[in-house]
């Protein structure tokens, strides 16, 4: 054995491992801004906003324009349910003016993380924004999906605004200037939505989901939702659930079964293959996608073009 | 110098700073045991057997840490008894056992309506989500481990090496064998929220592992493998906010890297060592 003092080898220790982590640091790539090209960019002295999801933040950005830098927690495409902030996010969080989170159970996990972290300023939650008795509660649990109904996004819309004037109240005119201009187009949306839902013969209006994020939007535009696969993403239905499931759809006729882009599609083709559904799977929820799906007006473009595709 | 200072001007980052030197710490001083009896399997099992605890934690509305001790230390003693009172193997003991408990803590975890608290965060853990309170509980937790392993310094060596002459000369060998498994599992859960179920085990046995590469002699063995534990921590926390990657994958992979570099640099084991050794001899 060769004789060697501990110092030396931890020294060398040391050497190898700092050349190691500069080396990486060369290799991986800054992650870019998940936001709509289309979007203003931020003014010198433009304050920092986080919001918990894409579609949220793009809202935000609508509002408050060149005024602020908005950042989404949940990447796009990710999963609010399985994401692991990195550490680039909780600077974002630190170093918020606003944070504005949906509530009604959607992300808790990220607004308790809000809460540890801590920010500079105040969390909006949007689900408390919602005209009262306009929250859809099943078994207990409000599903805080609301965003899916035009008519709740302009509701979110306001009290972004409200929140952003009182955070720069010099700064208030051109908030509520831009936060009408968008509502308009909200509005817009919304009735541009209702005609196309329109083109849907009443007896094929019967849809599946794979997870239960729609009813906000069917209530809205003329859905019924018969049943949903999975209750909670990451949760498989058991056996049971599948039969029941089987069984609605059998006895109510439904025609289609919709999935969101960001979860596998296999247990919805199962389903459908058995029942002889269609399966529409490349649906957006609380994610943005590529263009045109890059916006929440693009999103829900995206979305009524294929509903109305898979019912007609 | 900037890269250095910069982060710590985040509150977040200086208590997730202070959590990776006292997980390297802890996680040192009692791995060195792990490894040199040959236990890095118990770990594992300990690990994987706290998330039951973790889901019961949320569905009673405990703090984690309580759910996750119970159900870590229970497991611990519980493959003890099964290892020392049966004809069975310890490895599979420690397999049936924690499997088992794993596929609890799954069974339950389905079977809540409506559970959003994500899995993701129980297997993988935030060390940067580490909130003040965590952090004093977690403190405290550590320093009884490492207040124990002081006080019972002689009696865990003499037991660890040679447990038949300490039996033989009175020592409680049984009793320190069931106080050793139970120092294992908090030692796991006071690391969990840092790396998580999955990667909890690297934090216990790699820096020990790695110092047996470079020393024999067992208190330089653990002071090497504290050195180790702390620096590799502190290094893979900030090589994951310069990268923005996730932070408990980096602090292992970093300790893992380092366990390589060991293996190849090392004075017993070395490549090179091993080459000049060659050109040395006659």
């Amino acid at each position: 054995m060769t004789p060697r003092s501990p110092r030396g080898i931890v020294v060398r220790l040391a050497a190898g491992v700092a050349a190691l982590s500069f080396a990486l640091v060369g290799c991986v790539a800054a992650d870019g801004s998940a936001l709509a090209p289309d979007l203003p960019s931020p003014e010198p002295g433009a304050i920092r906003v986080v919001a918990t999801t894409t579609v949220l933040a793009d809202l935000v950005a609508r509002v408050g324009g060149s005024l602020i830098r908005v950042t989404s927690l949940v990447p796009k495409g990710g999963e609010i349910h399985t994401f692991d902030p990195r550490p680039a996010t909780l600077v974002a969080i630190s170093e918020a003016s606003l944070v504005v989170v949906n509530g009604l159970g959607l992300d808790d996990p990220l607004t308790d993380l809000v809460g540890t972290v801590g920010s500079k300023g105040p969390v909006l939650r949007l689900g408390d924004a919602l005209p009262p008795g306009s929250i859809l509660v099943e078994e207990g649990l409000a599903n805080p999906h609301a965003w899916l109904n035009v008519a709740h996004a302009r509701s979110y819309v306001a009290a972004i605004a409200t929140a952003l004037e009182a955070i720069l109240p010099a700064k208030a005119s051109q908030i509520a200037t831009q936060a009408a201009a968008f509502d308009a187009r909200l509005a817009e949306l919304d009735a541009w939505t209702r005609t196309q839902l329109a083109a849907v013969p009443q007896a094929n209006r019967k849809v599946i989901v794979l997870h239960d994020a729609f009813p906000y939007f069917a209530e809205a535009y003329g859905l019924e939702v018969i049943g949903s696969v999975i209750s909670t993403p990451g949760q498989d239905p058991s056996a049971g659930e599948i039969a029941d499931l089987l069984a609605a759809i059998k006895s109510s006729g439904a025609r289609a079964i919709f999935s969101e882009a960001q979860f596998s599609d296999k247990l919805a083709h199962a389903i459908a293959d058995e029942a002889r559904m269609v399966v529409e799977s490349n649906l957006y929820d609380d994610t943005l996608g590529d263009a045109p799906a890059d916006s929440y007006e693009g999103l829900i473009r995206w979305d009524v073009d294929r509903i109305v595709a898979a019912l007609r | 110098m900037e890269l250095v200072v910069d982060p710590l001007t985040h509150a977040f980052f200086v208590r997730a700073m202070l959590a990776a030197i006292l997980v390297g710490t802890v996680c040192a001083v009692v791995g060195t045991y792990v490894v040199l009896k040959g236990l890095a399997f118990i770990g594992e099992a300990v690990s994987h057997a706290a998330f039951p605890g973790l889901v019961a934690a949320f569905v009673f509305k405990v703090p984690f840490l309580l759910g996750a001790g119970v159900a870590a230390v229970g497991t611990a003693l519980g493959i003890g008894l099964v290892i020392r009172r049966t004809r069975i193997r310890t490895d599979t003991a420690i397999g049936v056992i924690f499997v088992g408990m794993f596929a609890l803590g799954l069974f339950w975890y389905s079977a809540i309506k409506g559970f959003v608290a994500d899995l993701f965060s129980f297997l993988f853990g935030n060390i940067l989500a580490i909130s003040t309170g965590d952090l004093v509980s977690l403190v405290a937790l550590g320093a009884l481990i490492l207040v124990v392993v002081l006080v019972l310094w002689k009696e865990l060596l003499y037991a660890t090496f040679d447990p038949l002459a300490a039996a033989a000369s009175g020592l409680p060998v049984g009793l320190l064998e069931y106080l050793f498994l139970v120092l294992v599992a908090l030692t796991i859960v006071v690391s969990l929220q840092a790396v998580g179920i999955i990667l909890v085990v690297a934090m216990l046995i790699t820096p020990a592992a790695t110092a047996q590469l470079l020393s024999i002699h067992f208190n330089r063995l653990m002071l090497l493998a504290v050195v180790i534990g702390v620096g590799g921590a502190i290094l893979g926390l900030y090589a994951s906010y310069w990268l923005n990657v996730a932070s408990g994958a980096t602090i292992v992979l970093v300790e893992t890297a380092v366990f390589g570099l060991a293996l190849v640099l090392g004075p017993r084991t070395g490549l090179a060592s091993r080459r000049r050794r060659g050109t040395s001899a006659p």
